[in-house]
């Protein structure tokens, strides 16, 4: 299954994949900060009307989410469900942008905080995965690397079917 | 019935009247039997959990994260409060002060599947007298707007700030509950000698008329000096003191400076509790004239001290002062209007203990924090029954959370 944040509410299944968007609320944001934040209230009512209604939590294996903008929604799904995370990272902020704005030091902020409450965080590139352990110290054995998508799945069936 | 009552501030952190506001409301409950947690920043050397009889009081990192601007401070924030939440077990509402604490109240809604009640104590529209010029101001209103349509009821302290919401954020009638702010009398009782304080702001022979409020355009600071100094260019005993701190102070000091009447005024800049009690006591005539003022409750302040006062006509001040009864009422922005009402007090003053006993009466009946926890008690079980016979509710799935 597959949530993201879109500009209505609505299921779609293609196949074995349930997508399911929500509507996001707040329109006039300050910055991203603010528009992933405020968010989370939108995803929590996708996820309430999800597991409270339709299916059984207890079916769901395992959460995985892209960059620090879906890791903070996953971390909810973490808090919620129960469940472990994983986060994939293509980049962090540092290869983004050099520069050392408020907002940007915002970012290195929270994506600090959500790659140390993954379980496991899978980066996608050579560069992600040595700044996520230079840069934010996220224990080593923590962090792998997945530079195919081979390589991701058989780091999700490998925690799926545990060790 | 287990409260989760989420609010940006909390004695001793103190920044506006909501701190004092949610901790009388949150004792007000306790004392009524109502289980009651609330979620709160940290402050310097105080503990991150605190429990007396019935209240558990739960500080949160305020600062976890750098923040780019006041938004972001907010949600981010919002953050630590959703975590602390959800370590709480069996809660039956939540209730969110202002949209500072929309993300956190409307996320613990829907995980918990449990009704939330907002109190809203004012709006960005209000504020900003309708003019959104900034990102930011369009972001809060937005913010306002969701955290009234998520809430199962909305509680707002007078019929004024309830037409604004309906008007402004199109909140239906009856979802709106109107329920006055409290303040509690006995809390200002101070025994101190009344004439040593009043000689530290006043000769003998001069009448006090105090302003309580920060220096801002909406408390009408502005209009409270045109109008003394109107009332100046016909009596000389009388000292205006100016209490509170705001950007506006400074170009008002220069206003009185150049006015030759400089030694007429006292602007005392921000003063404690203590301190304002005492100016309360020591003042014959308190005056609020602002022009936008979802309550008032340095009015009521004034009241329970047995002070006559005058207000401009306007938001929540309209409904708390009945002219002629407690006090006078003079259209918001009329400076003349002001200072004849002003000068009536000064010369009647009969009239003007009269209107003092009665005011304190009025706060006694109708501000106790006694009668605004009843009401505010009634409102959580009547929602407690709309939800229980609602098809809204945890279903199927034994969660963890809930």
């Amino acid at each position: 299954m597959i949530l993201h944040p879109w500009h209505d509410d609505a299921s779609v299944r293609d196949g074995g994949v349930t997508y399911r968007h929500f509507a996001v609320t707040i329109k006039s944001n300050v910055n991203i900060v603010t528009s992933v934040i405020s968010a989370l209230g939108d995803f929590a009512r996708a996820m309430s009307e999800l597991f409270h209604e339709r299916y059984d939590p207890s079916h769901v294996g395992l959460i995985i989410s892209y960059e620090w903008t879906g890791s903070l929604l996953g971390s909810l799904a973490k808090r919620f469900l129960g469940r472990p995370l994983i986060t994939s990272i293509h980049s962090v902020e540092s290869m983004r942008t050099s520069e050392k704005s408020l907002l940007s030091l915002s970012i290195r902020g929270l994506e600090m905080y959500l790659l140390y409450f993954s379980d496991l965080v899978v980066a996608r590139s050579e560069e992600a995965y040595a700044r996520a352990l230079a840069e934010y110290k996220v224990p080593s054995d923590r962090v792998r690397m997945a530079l195919t998508s081979r390589d991701m799945t058989s780091i999700v069936m490998e925690v799926l079917e545990g060790p | 019935m287990k409260v989760l009552m989420l609010s940006w501030e909390y004695p001793p952190r103190i920044v506006g009247g909501l701190a004092r506001h949610v901790y009388w409301l949150s004792k007000a409950l306790a004392q009524r039997g109502v289980e009651v947690t609330v979620i709160t920043l940290d402050y310097p050397e105080t503990p991150r959990i605190e429990r007396e009889k019935g209240l558990k009081i739960v500080r949160v990192a305020s600062h976890g994260f750098t923040s780019s601007d006041f938004a972001s401070w907010v949600h981010q924030f919002n953050l630590n409060m959703i975590e602390a939440a959800l370590e709480e077990e069996d809660v039956s509402l939540i209730h969110a002060h202002d949209w500072l604490t929309a993300t956190a109240g409307i996320t613990l809604k829907h995980l918990l599947r449990r009704p939330l009640i907002a109190t809203i104590h004012s709006t960005e529209h209000g504020r900003r007298r309708g003019e959104f010029r900034e990102t930011l101001q369009r972001h809060i209103h937005e913010v306002e707007w969701w955290l009234a349509y998520e809430s199962w009821k909305v509680i707002v302290c007078s019929n004024y700030m309830k037409s604004e919401l309906m008007n402004y954020l199109g909140v239906p009638e009856d979802k709106i509950s109107v329920i006055p702010n409290g303040i509690n009398p006995f809390e200002l009782k101070l025994q101190f000698d009344v004439s040593e304080v009043r000689r530290r702001y006043a000769e003998d022979w001069e009448k006090i008329v105090l302003f309580v409020g920060r220096m801002v355009y909406e408390k009408g600071p502005h209009v409270f000096v045109d109008a003394a100094l109107s009332l100046l260019s016909r009596r000389q005993d009388v000292k205006f003191v100016l209490t509170g701190e705001g950007p506006m102070r400074k170009d008002l000091m220069d206003k009185v400076y150049k006015s030759g009447s400089w030694h007429k005024f006292y602007f005392t800049g921000f003063v404690e509790d203590v301190e304002l009690f005492k100016l309360y006591e020591v003042c014959d005539v308190a005056v609020f004239p602002s022009l936008y003022e979802p309550f008032g409750i340095v009015a009521l302040e004034a009241m329970s001290m047995g002070k006559p006062v005058v207000v401009s006509d306007v938001g929540g001040l309209s409904e708390i002062v009945v002219d002629g009864l407690n006090g006078l009422k003079v259209p918001p922005g009329d400076v003349w209007a002001l200072s004849s009402a002003i000068e009536r007090l000064i010369e009647d003053q009969r009239m003007a203990k009269e209107m003092g006993r009665n005011g304190a009466q009025r706060v006694r009946e109708l501000y106790s924090w006694d009668v605004v926890g009843e009401r505010t008690l009634r409102l959580y079980e009547q929602v407690l029954r709309e939800y229980l016979s609602s098809p809204w509710k945890p279903k199927r799935f034994a969660r963890k959370l809930s």
